[in-house]
């Protein structure tokens, strides 16, 4: 039987790619990239904060957050929040990545819309959608007054639950297609010839099939933990009075106290705890070693706190896999008939999912009638019927502008992320070569350092080149960005994709690029979609990066929506978010029926 | 590179350019050859009343003095934009509409040019109360920070000052307070008893043992306008302290609230000129054009700012000046916010309310 180890590093195998692969030329782009896009300006904005008040070397910025007590407790509440969002993410993505992964395509590609549906309405309008929703006088209150069920409003937000709400159903669809584009290549055979050899639905579950997720579990909760690490709206607007987020911090020094040495201490604070988080947590997942480093030296080589979790991996895994078989035994008990357990489970499953689906499609859900509202709030119930918020939409050239020039935008980003950065991603997957680790955490770190950093250095770097204020400059910042979130993510594909394919191609007389595009890319190509959407959708999203390098200038999307919101939270948000669903939706559906007419059909099955 | 936004050329003569007044705005205008061709960015806040600032002041300053005037919205803290056009040398704006806050910040730093120049000010610009400019910047919009409440919850027995506020045994009712010091801090005093004359310098010992007494009565902490707004609307709390022109959104919608201008505290924002850019004369002359009454009455036509130059009430409906925060009828009742004391001491405030809502 699977054992994690085993699991998370693949077959050593012989490197059979031709020799110049072995110079690793592919990871040239992204290192070139980041280096002097990201990593020269955040290093020259960061290393002001060892300067003193007279611009000589000091630590006095250091001492200050040591000696206040106020950043310490800050960063606790943001590692406190971040890991929550993690657990919960990962925990309600897991059946909805299961359920995806073994429907039928078409049935398939409808729950990705409702998956996804958060992604569409941006952050402000959902954050503003669930105060509506959860509020003391919102739907659900009202709702529960009415029924009878309680006599006093529940406080269902403004406390730590409702920053878990806010967050869990933001970074939900993250984990949710980052789990789903590995699980989508695992062979449900192994199952099946588990099930041959006696193994129980419990034990087939806990020791085959989640084993073989490992990998996505580990990039998806590493995704979703940084970025919760990033989050600040948010959990102000839903929180309590302690919820506040260490990028808050920051951004009040960068923006109102204009102490970018000390802004640049917190971040050093914030970059140095991740870091050590990040050491931990890849001896643990072997993130950045899985795939092309797991030899069998590589694996007796592997450190002693891996070892460690791995043998306990090993133990809870059995101990969760008795446990159930022992659960569907007292169900068989009562309900006899083994299939009829079977269904049943399925059935749960269903329930499960539907049940998460509903949160996530919910805030979404409701902005659509309130888009019609003739009020001028968000309000529930909306006062129904007009349609003057999607005239304001429409008659407005600059709305219209925004939105074509934000599509640009992120449709360039995303081509620009993939192209320079699907290479690299083979090479950290599939070789060993020096330097291997240094190039994952340079490629990660534009997730770890906060925007306003890489905003704030970018500004800098593309004045002396004299291009801010343009859509350029706006990708190569949000193509900086992305990166990360691109590599993560083939990176978990790559893992879970059986190396022999390759090989079997080329024994057949297949070319390295016939192989590549014949087999390889096929196979991956979910979890290719899946990165451009992450690349396209936080770009689509993004705003500080495009502030700043524009001055303002160019308007985005999120620009026109962010000051909408904070300056009148009018119903046109939801207009445009509505507008935005119906859009996203008829492409998805557009690319279901061109393939089914032709192309890729072989491999759907 | 100092960037693609610089221009050269001279500048055109701040005396040949104030010599116009308001009424030659509709005379044509002899354009100055000098300036013809140039262009002026300035930042605002934009948003709803985005347009209020073209209508008012970019449009006929373009008309009036040749030049083409470009309104650049940025919402949010313009300060770390400006800090960083300044050391960079790359003006994407030439001046920038700010909180007097704001101004205090950057001109530490010395990021920003004086108004003044080397001259006097201008004739619209002497019109403008002394308490509402400095050498960087004159008032052009003011807006107060006032109690508010919902009439259907709280009617029968109103709130009519932070004395209420402070104390809900006697006003019941649930309440919001922002978390942020600014704004906060002072009606903590004045709830305490201090008197708006001696409440600079702030005692932040005593403001945040009179926070304390009501901290476990706040049911939300608000850090974005629009939120109070939506809370009034929808009655989330039944009051709370926000920025009169929120809660006139609610109001305007239908919502039954109603304002408390007792102890308002004002603030202004008016435009500013960005150190060393390449148009600081021109942005001089648009400074003095935005501050005479006319302008800034039509500005507030499309906004529910005050003027901050009282002859703006010549040209203003009086229905419309009933809402309005420099309102003489109010200004009494209120006090101006000291943006000296908040400039040099926002940080450190900042830090101890953090710390202060985390215990």
């Amino acid at each position: 039987m699977a054992r994690i180890d085993t699991i998370l590093q693949t077959t050593p195998i012989r490197n059979v790619w031709p020799k110049w692969n072995r110079l690793h030329w592919q990871t040239a782009p992204v290192a070139i990239f980041l280096f002097s896009l990201f990593v020269i300006p955040v290093i020259m904005l960061l290393g002001m904060s060892f300067l003193g008040d007279t611009a000589l070397p000091s630590l006095t910025h250091y001492q200050r957050l040591i000696e206040v007590p106020l950043y310490g407790k800050v960063l606790v509440t943001t590692l406190k929040v971040a890991f929550y969002t993690t657990l919960l993410c990962v925990i309600g993505a897991y059946p909805v990545a299961y359920l995806l992964a073994t429907s039928r395509r078409s049935t398939r590609n409808w729950l990705i819309i409702l998956v996804l549906m958060p992604f569409w309405t941006s952050f402000l309008v959902r954050t503003f959608a669930w105060i509506v929703l959860l509020g003391r006088k919102g739907a659900v209150n009202q709702m529960l007054l009415a029924i009878g069920i309680i006599d006093v409003p529940l406080q269902l937000i403004y406390n730590f639950a409702g920053v878990m709400i806010g967050m869990t159903h933001a970074l939900m669809p993250l984990a949710t297609l980052t789990l789903l584009a590995v699980m989508e290549n695992i062979d449900p055979n192994l199952s099946r010839a588990g099930a041959t050899m006696g193994a129980k639905t419990g034990t087939r579950f806990w020791r085959i099939y989640f084993p073989l997720t490992m990998p996505g579990v580990a990039s998806a909760a590493l995704l979703v933990f940084i970025t919760s690490l990033g989050f600040f709206i948010t959990p102000a607007l839903l929180g309590g009075p302690q919820d506040t987020m260490i990028v808050q911090l920051i951004i009040f020094q960068i923006r109102e106290a204009l102490n970018w040495q000390f802004a640049g201490a917190i971040g050093v604070l914030l970059v140095m705890t991740f870091m050590v988080i990040f050491y931990i947590y890849d001896q643990v997942f072997g993130l950045s070693l899985a795939g092309g480093g797991g030899t069998a030296e590589n694996a007796n080589k592997s450190s002693f706190i891996r070892k460690v979790a791995v043998s306990v991996g090993n133990v809870v895994i059995r101990a969760l896999a008795r446990l159930t078989d022992a659960m569907i035994s007292m169900l068989c008990l009562i309900k006899p008939a083994t299939h009829r357990a079977k269904t049943s489970s399925r059935g749960g499953l269903h329930v499960v999912c539907t049940l998460i689906l509903a949160f996530l499609a919910l805030p979404t859900l409701f902005v659509v009638p309130v888009s019609f509202t003739s009020e001028a709030f968000l309000t529930w119930p909306p006062r129904l019927f007009s349609l003057q918020w999607y005239d304001l939409v429409f008659d407005s050239p600059i709305w219209l502008a925004a939105a074509a020039r934000s599509l640009v935008v992120a449709t360039t980003t995303a081509a620009l992320a993939m192209v320079i950065a699907m290479p690299c991603a083979f090479a950290l997957a599939r070789d060993q070569f020096a330097g291997k680790q240094a190039l994952f955490g340079l490629v990660v770190a534009p997730m770890i350092v906060p925007n306003i950093f890489i905003a704030v250095g970018l500004f800098f770097l593309f004045s002396r080149i004299g291009i801010t204020g343009t859509t350029f400059a706006v990708v190569l910042g949000h193509t900086v960005i992305v990166i990360p979130y691109v590599i993560v993510t083939i990176l978990a594909v790559i893992k879970g994709y059986d190396r022999n394919l390759d090989y079997a191609a080329a024994t057949m007389g297949a070319s390295c690029t016939v192989t590549l595009r014949r087999v390889t890319f096929p196979l991956i190509r979910s979890g290719l979609i899946a990165s451009f959407m992450f690349a396209f959708i936080i770009s689509f999203d993004e705003l500080t990066i495009s502030l700043f390098v524009t001055g303002g200038r160019l308007t985005t999307l999120p620009k026109l929506m962010y000051e909408d919101a904070l300056l009148s939270v009018s119903p046109r948000l939801a207009a445009v978010a509505s507008l935005l669903l119906v859009l996203m939706s008829i492409l998805i559906v557009i690319s279901e029926l061109t393939r089914r007419k032709g192309g890729y059909r072989a491999f759907d099955q | 590179m100092r960037g693609e936004m610089q221009y050269t050329g001279t500048t055109i003569g701040r005396r040949t350019f104030v010599t116009m007044s308001g009424a030659a705005l509709a005379a044509p205008y002899i354009r100055p050859a000098s300036a013809k061709g140039r262009t002026l960015t300035i930042r605002d806040p934009g948003g709803p009343v985005g347009e209020a600032y073209k209508k008012a002041f970019f449009e006929p300053f373009a008309k009036a003095a040749g030049v083409d005037v470009v309104g650049v919205q940025s919402s949010h803290g313009p300060t770390g934009e400006i800090k960083a056009m300044v050391d960079a040398g790359n003006y994407a704006w030439d001046g920038a509409l700010l909180d007097m806050s704001d101004v205090v910040i950057l001109t530490d730093h010395k990021y920003l040019e004086k108004v003044t120049g080397n001259g006097k000010l201008g004739p619209h610009a002497s019109q403008i109360p002394a308490d509402l400019r400095n050498d960087f910047l004159i008032g052009a919009m003011g807006y107060s920070t006032v109690l508010a409440y919902r009439q259907d919850t709280m009617g029968k027995r109103p709130p009519t000052g932070f004395a209420d506020f402070w104390n809900p045994k006697a006003i019941p009712g649930s309440r919001s307070l922002r978390k942020h010091p600014s704004g906060t801090l002072e009606p903590a005093l004045l709830a305490d008893g201090v008197s708006k004359n001696s409440l600079y310098p702030l005692d932040l010992d005593r403001a945040f043992r009179s926070l304390d007494r009501i901290k476990n009565d706040i049911a939300v902490w608000w850090t974005g306008g629009a939120q109070t707004s939506q809370m009034l609307k929808t009655g989330e709390v039944d009051c709370l302290i926000t920025w009169n022109s929120r809660a006139q959104v609610a109001i305007d919608d239908g919502a039954p609230v109603q304002i408390v201008w007792k102890d308002a505290m004002f603030s202004f924002a008016g435009f500013a000129i960005l150190r060393g850019g390449p148009n600081v004369e021109l942005m001089r002359d648009f400074i003095e054009f935005s501050s005479s009454g006319e302008r800034q009455a039509e500005f507030v036509k499309h906004s529910t700012s005050g003027p901050c130059n009282p002859k703006a009430f010549d040209f203003i409906e009086p229905k419309l000046a009933g809402i309005l925060p420099t309102n003489p009828a109010y200004l009494a009742d209120m006090f101006v916010m000291d943006a000296a004391w908040w400039g040099a001491n926002n940080a450190m405030a900042q830090e101890r309310y953090e710390n202060w809502l985390l215990g």
